[in-house]
């Protein structure tokens, strides 16, 4: 049974709607902020949440949070027959996130520690969950079927839609809303100047978020739009990370499993999105694992060095960026293209996907 | 497909008890390890008291060298894993390790560095990357047991233990993995502890989940790790098996990030679904293991849930909430109380809940209270969990000798 991927929503800095994704891929814009810092070269920083929340939706929440219910009211405020029914329980909702609570923790680690129990906010507490989005979303939207949210490092943005089409195929559910998001805050930007990881590599942060509606179904024609199906997935966990060959190794077993998943072969894959993003080790180990395994004419093609390293979230930009290829200009069908998507976590967990455009 | 998935090994770490044999003994005895944090200053606080661990015994037969400058969360894990790698007899390993995932369930994992950071005056980029996001003790399992599957970390609030234990079974089912590491580990951190206290949840003496009088949850800390195989191939390897994962439901309040939908539908809802994915009527379920934290809004509310599914069946059917022993656990509470029933399923064993004094008419259920059962030959439990946000997640397991039957 197939998963399709049915709608797509995003607050990103290629843009909030199709056209200007299209458009600014199309151009080849990585737009960085000119006079920005290197971390914050990808900050989305004309974000205003109240445009999309209103004045009183915006309070106590932290930037992920607010990424993703902007990108969800963009969803619900397009014309679709598919909105009506998110309220009929079945529907879950499935994210992906790494840090985005993580600068909540922060603040509220300082008010706790320096203020003492007094200084510390009740209303704090449940931002502190790293499933505050989800909760969120689903308050917001009276979205009540399964509430998920998944780690994973970077591969986390895949893994949300093995997790959710696992869910969908077991009929646990008829839609899914998987998404990722991740924000550049004051400790995300400490996070990525790590010292045992990124001191010395071209990692730059990206943040925002994007959801993807999934539904299964054999016949993608009773969808109004078809952004794209899933065929495979493939995972593998590397127990040594500092160990070039075995990133290699593991980086080519994932890929490997998720041909295998998708019954294809790597010469039918038409494009590979890779997980390139500037550190050294994992960048080297997947142009390593390419070599050996696709033919050299297969494209290639990378969205980090647009919208940043957006961690958690990276998999399911990776993903929209391959439904809005530039070839594909109807999304009322799939024209046939198969894409290999790569996220690679800087430590143990690599994810691939092979998605059909 | 249809593979069935079994659990043949259960590694449990809690302030009261360690390995399965003694938690069986603790359930049995309705031990309590509640007292004094000394984890860090609560001074001030009006509820100074939660279930700590004070020492884990298992970690001198572990390789301490690997474990050195992991959070305590991690360190749960790793030695719950250990003991549920041991239990399940899986020396050697039957499996290939690419066929073994880690699925864990966790809150604030090991989020102590964060704390300490404070303390300290440290910033993030002092800290190694595999200390900092809440991520890594499910790494950090995988890496020492070698388990080079599918690695998740799920959260769900309270309920991510019951979230990581259906979708444990759900990859096998899937033939994904042949082996999951399942289960949920958190700590007792300052910061959550402060917050409970300030929503005025927590009580200043003791848990008395359903208790007319009741005033409120204990945090705790733990690890509660299962092996989950497909059955056939667990028979074939002559494992020992506690019992099935069913089935289980999931779902959201969509109501409030902090209280419980009053009514308990949705929680309802899960329990019904649940029932459903295990095929099994609600006549068939023999034990519950509630949330049960002893806050007055959640045990109404779970009460109110359980009326909505089982009616009057209620008034039969055994009822058991093991915080008030252990406190709340927090990502690890769903996977603990999955070790509660899975030990029901094999021994017999119904735990008690301790410190019930007085009927709540509001908590009409045929609740267990302060000496355990033993009831021999038990079919099917069902294991509750609700959390912040809403997240509802409901598992049925079944016993052992009803599998060997099918």
């Amino acid at each position: 049974m197939s998963v399709y991927i049915t709608n797509l929503s995003f607050i990103s800095r290629l843009g909030t709607s199709i056209e200007e994704w299209v458009e600014n891929v199309e151009k080849g814009q990585s737009q960085p902020l000119p006079d920005a810092l290197p971390l914050d070269s990808f900050l989305i920083e004309d974000f205003r949440p109240s445009l999309y929340l209103g004045a009183k939706g915006v309070s106590y929440k932290a930037r992920s949070t607010l990424f993703s219910l902007a990108a969800l009211r963009l969803l619900f405020d397009r014309e679709d027959p598919f909105l009506p029914d998110l309220r009929e329980g079945d529907i879950g909702i499935c994210f992906a996130s790494n840090a985005g609570s993580i600068q909540s923790i922060a603040d509220y680690a300082r008010s706790t520690m320096r203020g003492g129990f007094k200084a510390t906010s009740p209303m704090q507490l449940a931002m502190i969950m790293p499933s505050i989005t989800s909760a969120n979303l689903a308050i917001r939207h009276n979205v009540s079927g399964f509430n998920t949210t998944i780690s994973s490092g970077i591969s986390a943005g895949l893994d949300i839609l093995n997790y959710s089409s696992i869910f969908l195929r077991e009929k646990r559910c008829r839609k899914v809303l998987a998404g990722g998001a991740e924000e550049i805050t004051e400790i995300t930007r400490e996070f990525f100047q790590n010292v045992d990881c990124l001191r010395r590599s071209r990692v730059t942060p990206g943040e925002g978020a994007a959801i993807l509606v999934l539904e299964e179904g054999e016949d993608a024609s009773r969808f109004r739009n078809v952004f794209g199906e899933i065929r495979g997935y493939g995972h593998a966990f590397n127990t040594e990370p500092k160990r070039n060959s075995a990133v290699k190794h593991a980086m080519s077993e994932c890929m490997q499993a998720a041909l295998e998943d998708a019954g294809l072969g790597p010469e039918e894959i038409d494009c590979i999105c890779l997980n390139h993003n500037g550190y050294p080790r994992t960048d080297r180990a997947e142009a390593a694992a390419l070599e050996t395994l696709f033919p050299r004419k297969t494209k290639r093609t990378r969205f980090k060095n647009m919208i940043g390293e957006c961690y958690g979230a990276s998999g399911v930009f990776q993903v929209i960026g391959a439904c809005l290829d530039g070839g594909k200009k109807e999304y009322d069908r799939l024209i046939g293209k198969h894409y290999l998507i790569n996220c690679f976590d800087f430590e143990s967990n690599y994810s691939s996907l092979v998605l059909k455009g | 497909m249809n593979r069935e998935v079994v659990v043949t090994g259960i590694g449990v770490i809690t302030c009261s008890a360690e390995g399965i044999e003694d938690f069986c003994q603790s359930l049995m005895e309705g031990r309590a390890a509640i007292g004094p944090v000394t984890l860090f200053d609560t001074s001030g606080y009006p509820c100074r008291l939660a279930g700590e661990i004070k020492s884990i015994r298992k970690l001198a037969a572990l390789r301490r060298e690997e474990m050195s400058d992991l959070g305590r969360a991690s360190v749960f894990a790793i030695v719950a894993a250990q003991l549920a790698l041991e239990d399940a007899r899986f020396d050697p390993l039957p499996y290939s390790p690419s066929r073994i995932g880690v699925v864990l369930g966790t809150i604030l994992a090991d989020v102590q560095f964060i704390e300490e950071m404070e303390i300290l005056g440290t910033r993030f980029s002092d800290h190694p990357m595999h200390q900092v996001p809440h991520y890594h003790p499910a790494i950090n399992v995988a890496r020492y047991h070698n388990c080079r599957g599918i690695n998740y970390t799920l959260s769900a609030a309270c309920a991510s233990g019951n979230y990581a234990i259906g979708f444990g079974a759900d990859i096998i089912k899937a033939g994904a993995a042949d082996c999951v590491l399942c289960g949920g580990t958190d700590a007792l951190s300052h910061l959550l502890f402060t917050g409970f206290n300030r929503l005025r949840v927590m009580a200043p003496e003791k848990c008395s989940a359903f208790d007319k009088n009741r005033k409120g949850m204990v945090l705790g800390e733990g690890s509660c790790i299962m092996v989950l195989e497909e059955k056939q191939a667990a028979f074939r390897r002559g494992a020992p098996i506690y019992c099935a994962v069913a089935g289980y439901g999931l779902t959201c309040d969509a109501y409030d990030l902090s209280a419980p939908k009053p009514d308990g539908a949705r929680a309802a809802d899960a329990m019904k679904i649940a029932l459903s994915d295990a095929r099994l009527k609600v006549t068939d379920i023999n034990y519950i293991n509630a949330h049960g934290t002893g806050t007055h809004a959640n045990d109404k509310m779970e009460c109110l849930a359980y009326r909505k599914v089982f009616g009057d069946l209620m008034r039969v059917i055994p009822t058991s909430s093991i915080k008030p022993m252990i406190g709340h656990t927090m990502g690890a509470a769903g996977a603990i109380e999955a070790a509660a029933c899975a030990v029901a399923l094999k021994y017999g064993i119904i735990p008690p809940t301790i410190n019930f004094e007085t009927e709540d008419p509001e908590c009409d259920i045929n609740l267990v209270p302060n000496s355990c059962l033993i009831r021999p030959g038990l079919k099917a439990a069902l294991n509750n969990s609700f959390g912040f946000g809403g997240s509802n997640a409901s598992v049925v397991f079944t016993s052992a000798e009803r599998e060997a039957s099918s």
